[in-house]
């Protein structure tokens, strides 16, 4: 990065700092961007990525991203002391309000911490042609570090049906990682 | 029925096309295009109509239909999927596995799937008490559905307040309650609550608190009343009764109050027992002299047996104080009578000074008395008879040209753990008097005196 005389060079910018940013300097605009965009830029990256590094290598990328969101969104966005039902509804309200999608709850196991959870109207991929591959390997992320840090235990999330597999909600299997890193 | 309304909503067939192709071997000859086209349409009102009946030979159509027939085939193939998926949502199985197709027709059903799905989950939710749940953008239903979890939640949170004032107001009464039983419990008045039905005493104040229910306990009771089967005999005739009985050897005499109540949800009575023995008692000593020692004016010995007869059955703690005067024979031989009773008069009269006009105090034979004192209190009545020997003897010589004495033996007697009768009391405190007098004639004579050895 080119050094700027004028601004202090910070080189441990991560994303908390620059989520901080996000109100700044859209006065017209305003905060939201149309879901067009917000694809364009996910597909892009998406191919460009796997174009670098081959398919499975991305996959991994956007998990790991989406992950790393879900931690900061369940951290900054929710009140991680609820009990684990209050805390569903709330996960469903904040997703609604922020417009990421309609979460909804198909099955839950108390013993085990087995979900199975549903997105209609995902940001990222509602409105896809059947592809014949899921493709919200971040949305697999985001859920498995929301999960994550709400229970304290290593969640994983994988999406068994899409819009890009002919479904019209995105389906998730969520369960404890039984060792290593949920993600 | 339902296929004559299909049949009616679709175009009429033309019977002898079908019942051509129906009827055609296998094998048979190629279609032509025009022939072709007939068959395709004839196989899309199939497929409508029935999908699951619905046969096209593709082989024999002409070549240029062909693929419309393997397109249509495989539409058919859908339909029939469908069919069976739509049938299975319509029984409620929702755990069969979502189609594999892409196809729009099934987005629909699919969204209707996993809508149910989740509804399914919300209900077993709402089933655990868990209200916080939502549902959105399900329409009407989501208005209705979340109306009602607020509804719900709303009354949960209404009971649990209702539940905390009633908890509330059952600790205040239980305190009440509490208090109330201990009160009674201290009464010196018998509370019993008897079974209307069985007869049984179900509750007793003097009780043991914490026995069920029975008659068991009042055998061994210290309290038991003796007019007990009165009271368990009693019909209940009006709604309040106050009436009085009184025990068979006419020792005692009890006023009852008796009323219907309800007691663990079975129809009761209550009585509540007054001793009033001594009321009545009092009340004839007041109007009757019988219980007067004519000569001395104090309690004769009747009044102490009745006196006495009380106080045991109730168990008080009290002192009993044996006394023997001394020298009224040696004084009616030498003096006379009058003498002798002026002696006995004097001798009462100091005692009646040194001692309260609560204190019980009868000549219960010519020279013998008895003073009783609530509690006990032998240092006391020791201390009191030395004073009234000082006076006794003060001017014997003067008065009476006679050595005054009186000897005394003093019984405490502990209610709780007292087992003897009057009789036995005194005998006891006689015998003090007894080993006193010995004693003296003993030194005396120079003896040894061998009941203190």
């Amino acid at each position: 990065m080119k050094h700027n005389e004028f601004l202090p060079m910070d080189e441990n910018l991560n994303l908390p700092k620059y989520i901080e940013f996000r109100e700044h300097g859209r006065e017209n605009l305003g905060a939201d961007v149309p879901v067009e965009v917000y694809r364009l830029l996910e597909y892009s990256f998406r191919e460009e990525l796997a174009g670098r590094f081959g398919k499975e290598t991305q996959i991994e990328i956007f998990r790991s991203a989406g992950y790393r969101a879900g931690i900061f969104f369940a951290q900054h966005y929710l009140d991680l002391t609820l009990g684990h039902f209050d805390f569903i509804a709330q996960l469903q309200r904040r997703l609604e309000e922020l417009r990421i999608g309609v979460l909804r709850v198909e099955e839950t196991e108390e013993d085990t911490g087995k979900m199975v959870l549903t997105i209609a109207e995902d940001a990222d991929c509602s409105g896809l042609p059947a592809l014949g591959e899921t493709v919200c390997n971040y949305d697999e992320g985001f859920l498995a570090g929301i999960l994550t840090a709400y229970t304290q235990k290593p969640y994983t999330a994988v999406e068994v049906d899409c819009w890009a597999t002919g479904d019209r909600v995105c389906r998730f299997r969520a369960e404890i990682q039984q060792t290593g890193k949920g993600k | 029925m339902e296929r004559e309304v299909n049949e009616m909503s679709l175009p009429e067939q033309e019977p002898a096309a079908n019942a051509q192709w129906e009827g055609e071997p296998q094998g048979a000859q190629t279609l032509t295009v025009e022939e072709s086209c007939g068959r395709l349409c004839q196989y899309l009102q199939d497929i409508l109509r029935d999908a699951d009946g619905a046969q096209l030979d593709v082989d024999r159509l002409s070549e240029p239909c062909r693929e419309l027939g393997r397109e249509l085939s495989a539409f058919r193939d859908l339909a029939v999927e469908l069919i069976s998926y739509s049938t299975g949502l319509s029984k409620g199985e929702l755990s069969q596995a979502l189609p594999d197709s892409g196809s729009c027709l099934y987005s629909g059903l699919k969204n209707l799937h996993a809508n149910l799905k989740h509804l399914t989950w919300q209900a077993k939710q709402v089933t655990k008490g868990d209200y916080a749940q939502h549902v959105a953008h399900l329409g009407e239903f989501s208005e209705v559905f979340n109306e009602m979890t607020r509804q719900l939640s709303e009354r949960r949170i209404q009971l649990k307040e209702e539940i905390c004032r009633a908890q509330r107001r059952a600790e205040i009464i239980n305190s009440y309650t509490e208090m109330l039983v201990e009160l009674l419990d201290q009464r010196d008045e018998w509370l019993l609550v008897v079974d209307q039905a069985s007869r049984e005493i179900v509750h007793c104040n003097k009780g043991h608190r914490d026995g069920e229910g029975n008659t068991a306990y009042c055998e061994k009771c210290r309290h038991r009343l003796p007019i007990q089967h009165k009271l368990l005999e009693w019909e209940k005739t009006e709604r309040y009764q106050v009436w009085e009985v009184e025990e068979e050897d006419k020792a005692g005499c009890y006023r009852i109050i008796s009323f219907p109540i309800e007691w663990k949800e079975r129809p009761s009575c209550v009585h509540i027992v007054m001793d009033i023995t001594a009321e009545k008692m009092n009340a004839r000593h007041l109007s009757d002299e019988i219980y007067q020692d004519a000569d001395t004016g104090v309690r004769n010995r009747q009044f102490l047996d009745e006196f006495m007869g009380q106080v045991l059955r109730e168990q008080q703690d009290i002192t009993l104080c044996y006394l023997d005067l001394e020298g009224v024979a040696d004084i009616n031989t030498s003096y006379g009578q009058k003498a002798g009773d002026a002696y006995i008069q004097n001798f009462v009269e100091i005692v009646r000074k040194n001692f309260r006009s609560g204190d019980t105090f009868a000549r219960i034979q010519d020279d013998k008395f008895c003073l009783m004192l609530t509690g006990n209190v032998k240092h006391l009545i020791e201390r009191k008879m030395d004073e009234i020997r000082t006076v006794f003897q003060r001017d014997d010589d003067r008065v009476f040209s006679h050595r005054c004495n009186f000897r005394y033996g003093i019984v405490e007697v502990e209610g709780a753990s007292n087992t003897l009768s009057l009789d036995e009391l005194l005998e006891q405190a006689k015998t003090t008097v007894m080993r006193q007098k010995r004693k003296q004639q003993r030194e005396k004579r120079g003896l040894i005196d061998f009941d203190n050895w």
